[in-house]
């Protein structure tokens, strides 16, 4: 935000007007990879891995994320030593659910894949067969969420140089 | 606007008057960033009060300015420079820095 006793820098954007496109793009990245994941998840639970349609929901979800990095700057996945302290502390806090949400998935998989070894035992190995595909569905939104989560909350904010 | 990364709640609230200082010599946020070697966004989240300066940042931008840390940070609010000039006192100052 530019204070009114300051002059804008020659040429700069008004702040005003970066930032609804900020907004715009964020959603945009975000949406597409919950929906990106949801078609991976969907596609993989119906035993469709490694389809065109599968193949291509990956590549959304990996370009959102990508995405998602780029309009963060990278912040909720770089090193300690490599942010200053605001985003340390805000790196920190995506970090804290994303955590959360790496310690959930790991106790679902635990429980999806005991059932599916039990399954297999029982002469049903479907579930089993697809088990590779539903750890990368689940390792995708741990490991992405910070970066997700990052952009979300900073959506509204403008890139603060002038 | 990205949220808050304080920690405390307002009844230990600290204020601060970066935006005046730095506007009073005409420097950019980028400006004073890259002399205090942080990111022009952490300048713009302490100016709008989201983000409490760490003491070794808090005294770098003191340096910068040449000020002791009292002028630039408070635990109080700052007047703002209209409200002091202001006859009325009961007109409120919509312009006191945060």
């Amino acid at each position: 935000m530019t204070s009114p006793l300051e002059t804008p820098r020659p040429g700069a954007r008004p702040a005003r007007d970066r930032r609804p496109s900020r907004r715009l793009a964020v959603t945009g990245v975000v949406l597409a990879g919950v929906l990106g994941w949801t078609a991976l998840t969907v596609l993989s639970l119906a035993g469709h891995a490694n389809t065109w349609g599968w193949g291509l929901a990956l590549v959304v979800v990996g370009a959102s994320w990508f995405g998602c990095r780029a309009l963060t700057r990278d912040v909720a996945e770089r090193r300690a030593s490599e942010v200053d302290e605001y985003e340390l502390a805000q790196r920190q806090r995506v970090r804290e659910v994303g955590y959360v949400l790496a310690l959930v998935v790991a106790l679902v998989l635990y429980v999806v894949l005991t059932v599916a070894v039990n399954l297999a035992d029982g002469g049903r190995p479907t579930l089993l067969e697809r088990a590779p595909d539903l750890v990368l569905i689940g390792f995708l939104p741990a490991a992405a969420l910070p970066s997700f989560l990052l952009a979300w909350q900073t959506r509204d904010t403008d890139d603060d140089t002038d | 606007m990205a949220r808050s990364t304080r920690r405390d709640d307002d009844t230990r609230r600290i204020h601060n008057r970066v935006n005046v200082v730095r506007a009073e010599v005409g420097m950019s946020r980028a400006q004073l960033a890259e002399l205090v070697g942080v990111n022009p966004q952490t300048i713009g989240a302490l100016e709008r009060g989201d983000h409490y300066p760490s003491l070794q940042l808090a005294m770098s931008i003191c340096e910068v300015f040449d000020l002791p840390v009292e002028a630039v940070f408070s635990r109080t609010p700052f007047q703002s420079i209209a409200a002091s000039y202001r006859r009325d006192p009961e007109v409120p100052a919509r312009g006191d820095q945060s």
